[in-house]
């Protein structure tokens, strides 16, 4: 008040009215006003402080967030059911805590994830935690954000031994540590990688991912076949058991090698075993191919067993020409039974060691061969003195002097000759294969073009002009040499004029043959070439038609 | 969706408005208070009405708000966190008996504001994610600038008349340093409740109303009561000095520092409206109010529609952090709806302001101010008393937690008033206060935070 509320007159500060007496309220002190004020800001923020500092941080149970508990600062407990996941590009760090009452996510950034990193504080699946930090609760979920390193506690679970065919969907979050060997390696995505371990007991995933290697340290990925020992927890995906260790150190690199599959004679195997992965050894007893790959019979003391190849796998192996009879072999496969019979299934080349080589096959006269029972691995050698083609092989006659036999070569043979245009006739062949007979007459059958060995034969020197081949000549083997006048193809095959400069024949070439022909797309006018075939006579017309592919040699 | 559906949704946001309208006017009373008592309301007794019926409630309450709290803030001269500004010519004006045309300017930059949300609306939705993800990884290095900028310009202003020496230097720094320790200060109770607050869990969505009630509210009122101010007879006038550029001028500044304020976290209208009123080298007094008015409503009303930007997910101011634990807008039609209802809301609000002030000022002369002024007082500590105790209650449904946190609140009322009170009394920036959030976050996202914490012993 200025002025008296008495007399109306201005009094200023006086407490009583200079003019009528009156008393005046009390004017209240800025000084005053000031200094409360001081102390409210300081003093009270220290007792507010004080205050602060002693209350406990509230926990709560994962249930009970709620709106109004939105920006609370509070602990939670629980047990790390997902993650951890590192985002580089927010820098940021998640993973899922659950009690007994739900789930919640919690948040961690940039120099938070820093310090827990450097303190090897990073939670891991499996882990009891306690953490505390600021509430988020939104319309779509409920997440907690971890604002100082010091706030979260990270208790590891009991690490259990366990081999790895013990793990199952009832063990998730378990930790335990396994020892195997490395099987295979994967990369689903970019990022994660899976490691394969096995033991004689079984098979699982190791889960590394990018977030993992960020985390924990820098990892280098194992070779295939190395032995792990490795602590992890069990996690399932999509209900299947899955390792993630909580930190790349706990992979640890053994030197000795862990079994991938326990020891067996070839006669304890049965139905039962189906799904194992066995380890067998025995000698080969039989050696043949199929439509998908190889089949092997391999029998030791106690039984026999069929040991499965598939294609790629057989193509992998370093000495496939070495897997025949009487070779001693070791085999690490999956034991399966197909139309109730048993097999050994290998999918990794190093699974298939081979022991011993068969001993080294010493060439029989063809003449001899006789007295060779049918399905006996015999080699010959002899010189190749006739050929004819068929749909799906060739059939060469060859003769040693003692005798002959035909030497029939599945395309699927011929073709894999690393130089079949040297297979024609004249050409010395050393062979060895299966005794079969076929319309009484005896076949030596190779498996595989490692068994043949081949020495090309000598410029033919019986060239022939072609105005000289008259139907005397019909069923004569002949050689020519000219140029390609004409081409064109036939349902059958495709047919090649010839020209010497004498004379002009056709030749023709069955689709078989045109099909490997080295050169083929040459066959155009004007190119040279040398053929050899046997003269035929085709609606009075003379034609030359070549037995094996490389009676067709394009200049 | 259907007409009707929309019709229905343009009918809450209007709902909202004329809600807001009333409560905008009792001096202090933040429409936030208002909005966490709805939240608090959906929590005891379930959803009270859709989510989506209650966004566009909040937001014609936030945009009635925006315009007609400028009514208290002129007349009771009690301004919110954003307002600080307005008052020193706002009051001017008030002191001059044009009290009404200063309401009609700041109304018009309102007006203004809510035209450049509408010109953002079609480029909204790319401009605001793209320069999210451009300025995600440098908020820090930013917010500390705002800081170093808000303190730096809080430069000597002493009166020259003091004895030379020590006394003079005082008088030049006081102010300073009552800026500096206001900020420091607020600072400390901002990392007290941010780690340790001394209200119960479920009353931590109003964690920090309590302070800032104190820190910015219970001030103004104290400080109109020590003032006994007799306000002179206000003038309706029938128009309004300012020109078409002018009033550009002012809503482009104070949409500039408004958007600066939405987007960038703890940055309020206040501290936009400074930085875009230095940046525009405003001189002028209506500029000033009318840049008031646009920023205003562009930070209030701005900050809450990033909410509903579809794919930003940007959260920004109290409303659409409450709003945020209930509801979440995904689609552009959403977006689209919003930008209408904050336009169809605007306009109402405009001509409220302008009924409602005539309103004020004749029943102004027949009113105590001192009267109004303690009543307002009391409304405050009820308030902070109030809502955090009935959080407590509804969510624990234990007396002696809301006790704790009604006392709990009034202590962190009483502990900021008096840090709020510093400026007030030694003549520095009220915006100061802002420390309360700006010191904590700016550590925090310079990795500081929990070190600072540590320091101060509340991570223990």
């Amino acid at each position: 008040m200025t002025h008296c509320p008495s007399c109306g007159r201005f009094v200023g500060p006086y407490e009583a009215c200079p003019y009528c007496g009156a008393r005046q309220t009390p004017r209240v002190s800025l000084r005053a006003v000031k200094w409360t004020a001081l102390l409210l800001a300081t003093v009270g923020l220290a007792l507010l402080w004080v205050a602060a500092v002693r209350l406990p941080l509230p926990r709560i149970s994962i249930n009970q967030a709620s709106s109004t508990m939105n920006f609370a600062y509070v602990e939670i407990a629980g047990q790390v059911v997902r993650g951890p996941t590192y985002n580089p590009d927010s820098r940021s760090l998640s993973f899922t805590v659950a009690d007994d009452t739900g789930e919640m996510r919690v948040w961690a950034f940039r120099d938070v994830v820093d310090d827990l990193r450097a303190a090897g504080q990073i939670p891991a699946l499996g882990d009891q935690v306690t953490v505390a930090g600021t509430l988020r609760v939104r319309e779509e979920d409920v997440s907690l954000t971890l604002n100082a390193p010091e706030h979260l506690q990270v208790t590891h679970p009991r690490v259990k031994e366990r081999t790895i065919g013990s793990i199952t969907a009832a063990d998730a979050l378990q930790r335990v540590r396994v020892r195997g060997q490395v099987w295979d390696l994967r990369e689903p995505y970019s990022g994660l990688t899976l490691i394969t371990l096995r033991d004689p007991t079984g098979a699982i995933d190791l889960a590394v991912d990018s977030s993992l290697r960020y985390l924990t340290g820098d990892f280098r990925l194992p070779d295939v076949g190395q032995s792990l020992e490795v602590i992890a927890t069990v996690s399932l995906y999509r209900n299947t058991p899955q390792l993630i260790p909580p930190s790349v150190r706990d992979i640890i690199l053994l030197e000795e090698t862990v079994p991938v599959a326990e020891k067996r004679s070839i006669g304890t195997l049965s139905a039962a075993d189906e799904g194992r992965l066995v380890t067998i050894q025995g000698t080969i007893r039989q050696a043949e191919p199929f439509s998908a790959g190889y089949r092997i019979f391999l029998e030791d003391d106690t039984g026999s067993v069929l040991v499965l190849l598939w294609r790629d796998l057989y193509s992998a192996l370093p000495d496939s020409s070495s897997l025949r009879a009487d070779a001693a072999l070791e085999v690490t496969g999956e034991v399966a039974v197909y139309r109730n019979i048993l097999e050994v299934i290998p999918t990794r080349p190093r699974d298939v060691v081979l022991l011993t080589v068969a001993p080294s096959a010493r060439a029989l006269p063809i003449g001899a061969l006789a007295g060779e029972p049918l399905g006996a691995t015999v080699t010959v050698e002899g010189v190749i003195v006739a050929a004819e083609s068929f749909q799906n092989g060739f059939r060469l006659t060859l003769d040693d002097g003692t005798g002959q036999v035909v030497l029939l070569l599945w395309l699927q043979v011929y073709d894999e000759l690393p130089d079949p245009a040297s297979l024609r006739e004249g050409a010395q062949v050393r062979a060895t294969g299966r005794l079969e007979e076929y319309q009484g007459q005896r076949e030596v059958v190779p498996d595989r073009w490692a068994d043949i060995a081949i020495t090309p034969p000598a410029e033919p020197s019986s060239r022939r002009e072609i105005a000289s081949i008259t139907r005397a000549d019909l069923g004569a083997i002949v050689t020519v040499e000219g140029t390609v006048t004409r081409s064109e193809p036939f349902s059958q095959g495709y047919r090649v004029w010839v020209n010497d400069g004498s004379g002009e024949i056709l030749v023709l070439l069955w689709q078989n043959i045109y099909e490997r022909v080295m050169g083929r797309e040459r066959l155009t006018p004007g190119t040279p070439v040398q053929v050899t075939g046997v003269v035929d006579e085709y609606r009075g017309t003379l034609e030359l038609i070549p037995s094996l592919p490389g009676d067709v040699i394009v200049r | 969706m259907e007409s009707v559906e929309i019709l229905r949704y343009f009918l809450f946001a209007i709902i909202g408005a004329l809600a807001a309208a009333p409560l905008a006017l009792l001096p202090a009373l933040h429409i936030y208070n208002v909005a966490g008592l709805v939240i608090l309301g959906t929590v005891a007794m379930g959803s009270l009405l859709p989510q989506e019926h209650l966004a566009m409630l909040f937001l014609g309450m936030i945009t009635s708000y925006a315009i007609l709290n400028t009514i208290p803030s002129i007349f009771f001269s009690a301004p919110d966190e954003s307002m600080v500004f307005i008052v020193l010519p706002g009051q001017k004006y008030l002191m001059q008996g044009r009290g009404y045309e200063a309401v009609a300017l700041t109304g018009i930059g309102s007006l203004g504001g809510i035209a450049v949300l509408l010109l953002l609306t079609p480029v909204a939705s790319r401009l605001f994610p793209t320069l999210r993800v451009i300025l995600q990884q440098h908020l820090h290095w930013i917010l500390w600038t705002v800081i170093a900028f808000m303190v730096l310009s809080e430069w000597p202003k002493g009166s020259d008349r003091a004895p030379a020496g020590w006394q003079r230097w005082w008088d030049g720094w006081r102010n300073l340093a009552a800026g500096l320790a206001t900020f420091l200060l607020s600072g400390l109770l901002g990392f007290v409740l941010m780690y340790r607050s001394l209200l119960p869990v479920y009353a931590a969505y109003q964690n920090l109303l309590p302070a800032f009630v104190g820190l910015f509210a219970v001030p103004w009122v104290l400080q109109n009561l020590l003032a006994q101010v007799e306000l002179p007879s206000q003038h309706i006038a029938r128009d309004v000095d300012a020109t078409p550029g002018l009033i550009g001028r002012g809503v482009f500044a104070g949409a500039l520092g408004g958007l600066f304020a939405a987007f960038f976290p703890v940055v309020t209208g206040g501290i936009g409206g400074l930085i875009a009123g230095h940046a525009t080298a405003q001189r002028d007094d209506r500029l000033f109010i009318i840049s008031q008015g646009a920023s205003k409503v562009v930070y209030y009303v701005g900050g809450f529609l990033l909410f509903f930007v579809p794919g930003l997910y940007l959260t920004r101011g109290g409303m659409a952090w409450m709003l945020s634990t209930l509801w979440r807008s995904y689609t552009p039609q959403a977006y689209y709806l919003a930008v209408a209802a904050v336009l169809l809301t605007g306009v109402l609000s405009y001509f409220l302001l302008l009924a409602l002030t005539r309103g004020v000022i004749r029943v102004m002369g027949k009113m105590n101010y001192r009267a109004i002024s303690r009543a307002v007082l009391v409304i405050l500590i009820m308030v902070v008393i109030g809502i955090p105790a009935l959080g407590e209650y509804v969510g624990s449904h234990d007396g002696r937690a809301a006790l704790q946190a009604a006392l709990g609140g009034l202590a962190i009322c009483a502990v900021a008033t008096g840090i709020g009170l510093i400026p007030v009394l030694w003549g520095a920036r009220r915006m100061n206060c802002m420390g309360l959030l700006l010191l904590p976050i700016a550590l925090n996202m310079s990795g500081l935070g929990a070190t600072v914490a540590g320091w101060l012993g509340l991570l223990g």
